[in-house]
């Protein structure tokens, strides 16, 4: 939640150790995930159309079945690896521009510092949602397009931060020394560079995957997601017409809490990270 | 949809820049504004225009007429304003923008600029009555948790805060909708206005708040939530600063100390934060008026998205960007002067 | 608030203040004590204006431009034909000339006669600026006989010379209309002058709300209302404003608010709309083989298609293109094609199909994968082919996209089978069009024998009794070479409190518009 901590994390030298744990917990969720899809995907039953249309919740349909008689927690299941891929990948996306447009900025500090400035600047006031709309209505996103698209109104949030600490990090004495004694620049970036600003990166990360999951549920909410992508958004959707039935206990509520579990547990994460950070420069100012 | 929830990019630019002088920044800043105006307004002409088929299309739609020969279609697209290259038909457009004409709507049969005029007071109204319920909450409650960091108060508000920051909010809003205008039916369920509003203005303007009660705290919650946290922030950072810790011994508490030494000196903060609110404002008011079918410029666009009406959309796109550019490049400015008055 | 910050506040609210005041005086103030009003309720949000150029695309865009222009020929209570502006007309024997007489009491609404020049003028301007539901192929002239007589001369021989271009074209006067170049931009009051029983007193766009009022000394009847609203509002907020008496009618009820309504005391009424939700072939790919298109029309279960995509809002429609709604549906001469995997598997057998040992379609010993695209409204019913397919081992891929992009499709290139909704409504002279047309949304037979033949000797054929038996024999060959096969007959609902009794026409109003809330509902019997 508290983001400024990150611009100014780890003025003292950042255990590795400690984020790396959370960079694992990241990196295995997504590893999870991608196993699910590939392997359970065949597990979870087909989402079939059925003549039981619009049943509430029973012990043959957990969570009962939508309007055209498709199971709610087959929908929920099948739509999990979509909401939560979708977002992981276009937080990383962006948060690969962002570390570009950061390098560029700091290794060519005259012409490239002006120029990503520049560009960040005005991606910041790019009204996104107008950008979202004047795109969706030439031409509704699947998962291909969604995954650019959002990345590219997500970056601007990260270049300043990644580039004060990437010009703190090169500016160390350690790495002057390491450079002077002969060291080469990826190595200095994999051993060096890379394990002080992990902090900040998983904590980036973290709120990329935030916003990415709240843009896309709102996309898709508003339906202007491709139609066959099944996402928990596009399932809130559907409620959207049985507010006035007792179905909307079983069409509305499953994927909004999917939804919100999925966002407070990346926001606990969040915080759990930013905890830390601070707990270890609780001491430095 | 949701915004970004770090400040700290816009205050960082503006700390670096004060150096350079109020004026060239504001100037920078302006000509950005200028350039991603410029971009959005030739995006929106050129992509419809690269889609398969156009509003003649859509106009002549039908299953019974023999298919028009080439030559009519030509000149019915002329007629219309429809021919000409891609270039000629965007260079058409941005000058017609220029003259200040906003287009016509074939799909409305109305002039754009009059769609529009008679949208935009709704949202206006919807995003004055969430304004004072957003700032109000914000700063009573950021204080209140920021000003003793850890204390009960904090971790109380700040775990409420984070649960509510975790449920997108289009959810919240279908949340109050469903809870007071269908499961408990206090409030109208949708629109700005009863059928038939009321003969006397008084009444009259109890229906239409009546109407804008559920929109608007929608919008106001969604708000809260970024307010909430920006100012606890800053406010936790104010609570360990010499003059706060001072004015306490001295015995200085409650609201005075709350009004004069916190609220005061968050002023810019909040200023700054307004800047980006206007555009969150806008982006949350369209999923609001969708949800509570209120006629505001929101619902309009998307109606317009939905219709593929490109004629409105690209009118409302230009109005909406210029309002949203311009208005948070006014409050940029006006934290710019407060931040360098100190 | 600080001190300093105060000034801006103050004038950022008060422009909002301004902003929010602006609706208070726009609008009028609505007399709520007035009993001959009818308010119509519809969850759409702008239908255009009431002209024949402005409305927008669709059935109620339509039927309000019919409140305000009346056309030559009408329709009575069961839905034949009967004087309007003609108040009579009589065809040649050989079927090619025209004769109208106009009523003479007939006057556009600024007090102007109406003329058989306006009806020329009328001729002349709408082949010029074509109006999507009127095709004017036919006619070769007009010639005006004296100021109440015309007579209109066609190019060959039309069945529904009456039932097509005079109930279904609006008469424009000349005295407004003869400078207009682009009629599509042509939005001033004058616009809105027409002849019919309504004038449009007043559209609130931001609202969606039209108020029309009743023409004084209107020569078609009496009103039987002194104003006509008709406001956007979501369907479950009208059905709440009926139950406290602010809405009459109900004029578009999805199917699942039915019993919501009902519990309200509203009165609900069903009509099948004629508008039959086709797949259609690519007639040149693999549905070339008139055996894969029957194979189709066994697998497909209809009875379950309409009971999930639509759930009772809908049922199976007749494979012979014509509905039950139409005079001239012949159910005993159309084939079925009962539910029958088995007899469909024999028909792709025969057509050269191989079934692979997990059941799997082939075609020489690669899958048989079907690309099937349709747009939003459609995906639904999409979604249970695939699943009627794919349980059946053939492969589907399917499309959604938007209508503008579908429009665009070419069959072949980037689709096997496309799925939308078409009318069947109207005088079935529009078989032609329909059937073997080429626009994207006309059926795209291609061939030439019998079944074209009889289309065309139905379209020219001037005795109703050998119309009819050329039209059941048509239905016939139809349901046999199937150029498209009709799944579902998609109902249209409305609601209506007890004052009031609208009707659905069983062919629809004018060219087959499956409305109920027509302006003969507004006039007195």
């Amino acid at each position: 939640m508290s983001a400024p901590v990150y611009s100014d994390h780890a003025t003292e030298r950042a255990r590795p150790r400690l984020t790396l744990q959370l960079l694992g917990i990241v990196a295995l969720s997504t590893l999870v995930l991608l196993l699910l899809i590939a392997t359970l995907g065949n597990l979870i039953p087909p989402y079939l159309t059925s003549t039981e249309t619009l049943q509430p919740p029973s012990q043959r349909h957990w969570l009962g079945t939508n309007d055209i008689g498709q199971s709610v927690m087959t929908g929920l299941l099948r739509a999990a690896p979509v909401t939560i891929g979708l977002a992981l990948a276009t937080a990383a996306l962006a948060l690969l521009i962002g570390i570009t447009m950061a390098g560029l900025a700091v290794m060519f500090p005259k012409v490239g510092r002006v120029i990503v400035l520049h560009l960040t600047d005005m991606a910041e006031i790019v009204p996104s949602i107008l950008l979202l709309l004047l795109l969706s209505a030439w031409h509704q996103p699947g998962v291909i397009e969604i995954i650019p698209l959002m990345a590219l109104l997500t970056w601007h949030d990260d270049v300043r931060i990644l580039r004060s600490v990437l010009l703190r990090e090169m500016g160390r004495e350690n790495i002057t020394l390491t450079r002077h004694m002969g060291a080469r620049w990826p190595y200095l970036l994999l051993h060096h560079i890379l394990p002080a600003i992990l902090p900040t990166l998983t904590g980036l990360y973290l709120q990329n995957v935030v916003q990415a999951t709240m843009r896309v549920a709102g996309l898709a909410f508003l339906g202007l997601t491709a139609a066959d992508l099944l996402t928990w958004g596009s399932m809130l959707q559907d409620a959207m017409g049985y507010l006035h039935t007792p179905a909307w206990t079983w069409l509305l509520l499953p994927p909004a809490f999917c939804l919100t579990g999925f966002l407070l547990l990346l926001m606990a994460l969040d915080q759990q990270q930013a905890r830390r950070s601070s707990h270890r420069q609780g001491s430095a100012p | 949809m949701s915004g970004h929830i770090s400040p700290t990019a816009r205050q960082e630019a503006g700390a670096a820049a004060a150096p350079a002088g109020v004026a060239l920044t504001l100037l920078r800043s302006l000509v950005h504004r200028i350039a991603v105006f410029g971009f959005l307004l030739v995006l929106m002409s050129v992509l419809p225009r690269l889609l398969p088929g156009d509003t003649l299309d859509v106009l002549m739609d039908s299953d019974v007429q023999r298919e028009l020969a080439d030559d009519d279609l030509h000149a019915l697209r002329d007629r219309l304003g429809f021919g000409g290259s891609l270039a000629e038909q965007v260079g058409r457009d941005l000058l017609r923008l220029l003259r200040g004409d906003l287009g016509y709507s074939l799909l409305h049969g109305a002039p754009v600029r009059r769609l529009l005029a008679e949208a935009l007071p709704w949202t206006g109204l919807l995003i004055a009555a969430a304004t004072p319920v957003f700032l109000g909450l914000g700063i009573m409650l950021g204080v209140e948790a920021g000003r003793q960091p850890g204390s009960r108060a904090d971790r109380v508000l700040t775990a409420g805060m984070s649960l509510l920051a975790s449920i997108p909010p289009f959810v919240t809003a279908i949340a109050l909708l469903l809870v007071f205008a269908i499961l408990c039916p206090v409030l109208p369920a949708g629109g700005a206005e009863p059928l038939f509003p009321a003969a006397t203005p008084w009444l009259r303007a109890f229906e239409i708040a009546r109407h804008a009660v559920l929109p608007a705290l929608a919008l106001a919650l969604h708000e809260v939530v970024r307010y909430f946290f920006v100012l606890r922030g800053e406010a936790a950072v104010l609570s360990h600063r010499a003059f706060v810790v001072n004015a306490r011994s001295r015995g200085i508490s409650g609201w005075r100390e709350r009004r004069d030494y916190f609220s005061r000196n968050l002023l810019p903060v909040i200023c700054a934060r307004l800047g980006q609110s206007v555009a969150t404002l806008f982006t949350a008011s369209l999923f609001v008026e969708v949800i509570f079918a209120y006629p505001g410029i929101g619902s309009l666009t998307y109606q317009a998205v939905l219709d593929r009406d490109y004629a409105l959309l690209q009118g409302a796109i230009a109005v909406l960007a210029a309002l949203v550019l311009s208005l948070n490049w006014l409050f940029d400015a006006l934290t710019e002067t407060l931040a360098r008055r100190g | 608030m600080g001190p300093r910050l105060r000034p801006a506040f103050g004038v950022l609210s008060l422009c909002l203040a301004m902003m929010a005041q602006a609706p208070l005086v726009s609008a009028d103030t609505a007399d709520t004590a007035n009993p001959r009003r009818l308010v119509i309720s519809n969850s759409n949000t702008d239908w255009g204006l009431a002209t024949p150029y402005l409305q927008a695309r669709g059935g109620l865009g339509y039927m309000l431009t019919h409140f305000v222009f009346d056309n030559l020929v009408g329709q009575d209570r069961s839905g034949a034909l009967a004087p309007e502006l003609a108040r009579e007309w009589e065809l040649s024997d050989d079927g090619l000339s025209l004769d109208i007489r106009l009523n003479p009491e007939a006057r556009w609404h600024d007090g102007t006669d109406i003329t058989s020049s306006d009806v020329a003028f009328t001729f002349a301007y709408m082949a010029q600026h074509p109006h999507p539901f009127i095709s004017l192929d036919n006619i070769r002239g007009t010639e005006i006989l004296s100021p109440d007589t015309l007579r209109i001369t066609l190019a060959r021989p039309d069945a529904g010379v009456l039932s097509s271009v005079m109930v279904g074209m609006p008469i424009l006067p000349e005295h407004i209309y003869r400078d207009q170049d682009n009629p599509r931009t042509f939005s001033e009051p004058r616009a809105m002058i027409g002849s019919g029983p309504y004038r449009l007193s007043s559209h609130e766009r931001a609202k969606g709300r039209y108020v029309f009022s009743a023409v004084e000394n209107y020569y078609g009847g009496v009103q039987k209302y002194d104003e006509v609203m008709i406001a956007k509002l979501q369907p479950e907020a009208a059905i709440q404003a009926a139950a406290n008496g602010q809405v009459n009618v109900i004029s578009d009820l999805p199917h699942r608010l039915v019993d919501y309504a009902k519990e309200h005391d509203l009165q609900v009424q069903t009509s099948p709309s004629g508008h039959a939700i086709k797949l259609r072939f690519d007639h040149s790919g693999p549905f070339a083989a008139v055996q894969r298109r029957q194979a189709l029309a066994y697998l497909l279960d209809r009875d379950a298609l309409a009971a999930i995509a639509y759930r009772g809002g809908a049922r199976s429609a007749s494979l012979g293109y014509l509905q039950d709604n139409s005079a001239w549906y012949a159910p005993d001469s159309v084939l079925r094609y009962p539910h029958d995997p088995d007899r469909a598997a024999a028909l792709l057998r025969e057509s050269g199909w191989t079934r692979d040992d997990d059941g799997a379609w082939q075609q020489d010993d690669t899958p048989v994968t079907l690309r099937l695209v349709t747009s939003g409204r459609e995906e639904a019913l999409a979604q249970v082919i695939k699943d009627q397919l794919e349980a059946f081992g053939l492969e589907l891929s399917v499309r959604v996209m938007e209508r503008g992009a579908l429009r665009k499709q070419q069959p072949g290139k980037d689709y096997d089978l496309i799925l939308a909704g078409g009318s069947t409504l109207g005088d079935p002279v529009t078989i032609l069009e329909r059937v073997f047309g080429t626009r994207w949304n006309n059926e795209r037979y291609r061939d030439d024998g019998t079944l074209r033949q009889l289309a065309m000797a139905q379209a020219q054929s001037l005795d109703p009794d050998r119309r009819a038996a050329l039209l059941a024999e048509f239905q016939q060959l139809y349901s046999r070479e199937l150029p498209a096969i009709m799944l579902v007959n998609v109902n249209r609902t409305v609601a209506h409190d007890n004052g009031i009794e609208p009707w659905f026409f069983d062919e629809g109003l004018a060219i087959g518009i499956p409305v109920a809330t027509h302006k003969y509902m507004l006039l007195e019997d």
